[in-house]
C-alpha cells in the first residue's frame, strides 16, 4: 500500500529517507490516541454545553415589557399634559367658572393664588336675565344707600357684586382711599349690582341703577362718590358707628349733592376722613357698639330691608373677599389695591379682556 | 459520497446536541488537535484542546462545508488557541515539576511502553526545536493536520508562496539536524510505516 503524503511532493523528502521517515513517526506518534481521562473530560464539557446550546432557555416576551413601558409612558405623558394645560389655565384663569373657583379654592390650601372665575362667567347659574333686572330695580333706590361709606377697607374689591362694597370713605379731599376720582364715579353703579355672580343681570342691574343715575355720580363737583356724602353726616360720633348705617330715608346721596361737597370736606369728619382703618374688615372709626339688627343679615348677601325699601349697605361679613394676599394678587385691572390707579384707569374691558363689569360700563356712560 | 453524506448526518446530530454525534466528531479529530498543540510545545495542549472543542460546539452552527473544511476549521480554532496559550504561558512563565513528583495514574501502568514513547517524543520533539515557529506551525499543519498548502496558507494567515518557502527551509533544517544526530528508530519506524 503505497501512502501518497501531503508532503510527499516535496523533492528534499524524496531524496532523504530520514527525513521522510521522520515525518512519518512525527504523524505516527502526535496522533496518539487521547488518554480516557482526557477524553471524559473534554467530551463531559462538550456535552454540557451542546445540551444547553441544544435547547436555549426561551427568550423572554420582550414586547410584552416594551408594550407595557410605552403605555405607561403615554399615560405618563398625557397626565403630564394635562396637568400643565390645567394648571397653565388655572394660572391664567381660563378654565370654566366652576372648575376656576374649584381650582382657586384648592389652591388656596396649599398657599397658591388663583384667581376667581369672573362674575359673568357663571352665567350658567345665573337666575333669568328677567328676574335680575326686577331684582335690580327692586333695590334701585338702595343702591345710593348701598353705597354710604360703611367699609372703606373695601375700596379694593371688584365691583359689581353686592358683597362687595365699592365704595370708600371720603379722604379729605373727597376722594376714596385707593383710588382716584373716577375710580369712584365707576364704583356709583356698578356696585349697584345685585347679586354675585350675575353674569346677564349685572348689565341689567347696571342699566338700572346706571340708568337712573347716571348724571348724579358723574356730576360730582369733585369727583368725590356723591353717594359716599352722607355717610359721614350720619355718623355718630357718640357710638362710633361710622356709616353702618345707611339713610333711614331711603334718599341717595345724588339727590342731596350739596351734602356731598359739604360733608365730604367738613373738618368735623375726623372718623371717616384721612384715617382709613387698617383692617378692611373694620368700619371706619373706632370700634363701636354692635351693629344694629339689621346689620345682622350682612354677609350673605341678603338685603335687609330697613325703613322702606332700601338695602343694607353693609353686607360684608359673609361675602367678604378673600384674604389679602389673594386680593393683592388678583389682576391688576380689576384690584385697584395691587395695581396703581393708572394702571388701572388704563385697562380696558374690551381690549384686554379683564373683567371690570360695572365699572367699565360706568365708565363708559 | 457516502463519507460525505456521514459526515454531514455527523454534523447534524452534533448541531442537535447529539452526544453520540459529539463523541465520534471528538474521537476522530481529538488526536489531531491535541498531537498539533503537542508538537507546539504547549506545555498543557491537553487543556487547550479542550477549548478548542468547546469553541466547536458553540460555533458549529456558523459552519458550512465538507470535512477537509471542518478539519482546516477546527485546525485554525485550534492554532489561534495555540498561540494564545504560548502568549499566556510567556507571560506567566510555568515551573517544571519532575515526573516522579506527578501522579500519573492508572493510564501509566505500561511503564515500558510509556518511556519509550515518551523518549521517542521527545527526540521528535527536539528535531523540531531547530525550527522557527513558522516553519514548525507549517510543518505540523502539513504533516500532522494533512492540510494542503492553500489550507495551511489560510490557517497561518500567509500566502502560498510563503508557505512553501517556510515548509522548503523546515525540511532543510531537519535534514540538516538529521545529518548532525542520526536517530536509529526513527528511520527504522519511517522505512517501516
Amino acid at each position: 500500500v503505497t501512502v501518497v503524503e501531503p508532503w510527499s511532493d516535496d523533492p528534499q523528502v524524496r531524496e532523504d529517507p530520514a527525513l521522510e521517515g521522520l515525518l512519518t513517526v512525527l504523524r505516527k506518534e502526535a496522533r496518539r490516541p487521547v488518554p480516557p481521562a482526557v477524553r471524559y473530560e473534554h467530551l463531559a464539557a462538550v456535552f454540557e454545553q451542546a445540551a444547553a446550546l441544544a435547547s436555549p432557555p426561551r427568550a423572554p416576551r420582550r414586547w410584552a415589557g416594551r408594550l407595557a413601558a410605552l403605555t405607561t409612558s403615554k399615560v405618563i405623558l398625557a397626565a403630564g399634559v394635562a396637568a400643565a394645560s390645567t394648571s397653565g389655565l388655572a394660572a391664567t384663569g381660563h378654565l370654566p367658572a366652576p372648575v376656576q373657583r374649584l381650582a382657586h379654592d384648592v389652591a388656596e390650601h396649599v398657599g397658591l393664588d388663583l384667581p376667581l372665575p369672573p362674575d359673568g362667567a357663571d352665567a350658567a347659574t345665573a337666575p333669568p336675565a328677567d328676574e335680575a333686572v326686577a331684582t335690580a330695580r327692586s333695590h334701585a333706590p338702595d343702591v345710593h344707600a348701598h353705597t354710604a361709606p360703611t367699609d372703606p377697607g373695601r375700596s379694593g374689591e371688584a365691583p359689581g357684586r353686592a358683597d362687595d362694597l365699592p365704595g370708600a370713605p371720603p379722604r379729605a379731599d373727597g376722594d376714596p382711599p385707593g383710588q382716584g376720582p373716577e375710580r369712584a364715579e365707576t364704583d356709583v353703579p356698578g356696585g349697584t349690582a345685585t347679586d354675585r355672580g350675575v353674569g346677564p343681570a349685572d348689565d341689567a342691574a347696571s342699566d338700572a341703577s346706571a340708568g337712573e343715575t347716571p348724571t348724579e355720580a358723574s356730576s360730582a363737583p369733585d369727583g368725590t362718590a356723591t353717594e359716599t356724602s352722607p355717610a359721614p353726616t350720619e355718623t355718630d360720633p357718640a357710638t362710633g358707628d361710622a356709616g353702618t348705617d345707611a339713610p333711614a330715608d331711603g334718599g341717595t346721596a345724588a339727590e342731596e349733592p350739596t351734602d356731598t361737597d359739604s360733608t365730604a370736606t367738613d373738618p368735623t369728619d375726623t372718623t371717616v376722613t384721612d384715617s382709613p382703618p387698617p383692617d378692611d374688615t373694620a368700619v371706619a372709626g373706632p370700634p363701636g357698639p354692635p351693629a344694629s339688627p339689621g346689620d345682622r343679615g350682612r354677609g350673605n348677601g341678603d338685603c335687609q330691608p330697613r325703613s322702606g325699601s332700601d338695602c343694607s349697605s353693609d353686607n360684608v361679613a359673609a361675602n367678604r373677599s378673600p384674604a389679602p394676599a389673594t386680593r393683592a394678587s388678583t389682576s391688576p385691572g380689576s384690584n385697584t389695591n395691587a395695581a396703581p390707579p393708572s394702571a388701572a384707569a388704563a385697562t380696558s374691558s374690551q381690549s384686554t379682556g379683564v373683567e371690570t363689569v360695572g365699572r367699565g360700563r360706568a365708565r363708559s356712560e | 459520497m457516502a463519507v460525505g453524506t456521514e459526515f454531514e448526518a455527523l454534523l447534524s446530530g452534533a448541531r442537535f446536541g447529539e452526544p453520540t454525534c459529539w463523541g465520534t466528531l471528538y474521537d476522530r479529530y481529538a488526536p489531531l488537535v491535541i498531537g498539533y498543540l503537542r508538537a507546539s510545545s504547549l506545555s498543557d495542549p491537553e487543556n487547550v484542546a479542550g477549548e478548542v472543542f468547546l469553541h466547536l460546539v458553540r460555533d458549529l452552527h456558523r459552519f458550512e462545508g465538507d470535512e477537509r473544511a471542518f478539519r482546516s476549521w477546527l485546525l485554525s480554532v485550534a492554532h489561534h488557541r495555540m498561540i494564545d496559550a504560548r502568549r499566556a504561558e510567556q507571560r506567566r512563565p510555568a515551573v517544571p515539576v519532575a515526573p516522579s513528583a506527578l501522579d500519573l495514574g492508572p493510564t501509566r501502568d505500561d511503564a515500558a511502553a510509556g518511556v519509550e514513547a515518551d523518549e521517542a517524543w521527545r527526540d521528535l520533539l527536539a528535531h523540531l526545536a531547530v525550527l522557527t515557529d513558522e516553519q514548525r506551525e507549517v510543518v505540523l499543519l502539513r504533516v500532522v493536520a494533512e492540510l494542503s498548502l492553500e489550507e495551511t496558507a489560510a490557517v497561518v494567515g500567509r500566502t502560498v508562496g510563503a508557505v512553501k518557502a517556510l515548509q522548503h527551509r523546515a525540511f532543510s533544517a531537519l535534514r540538516d539536524r538529521l545529518r548532525d544526530s542520526r536517530i536509529p528508530g526513527l528511520v527504522t519506524d519511517a522505512h517501516r510505516v
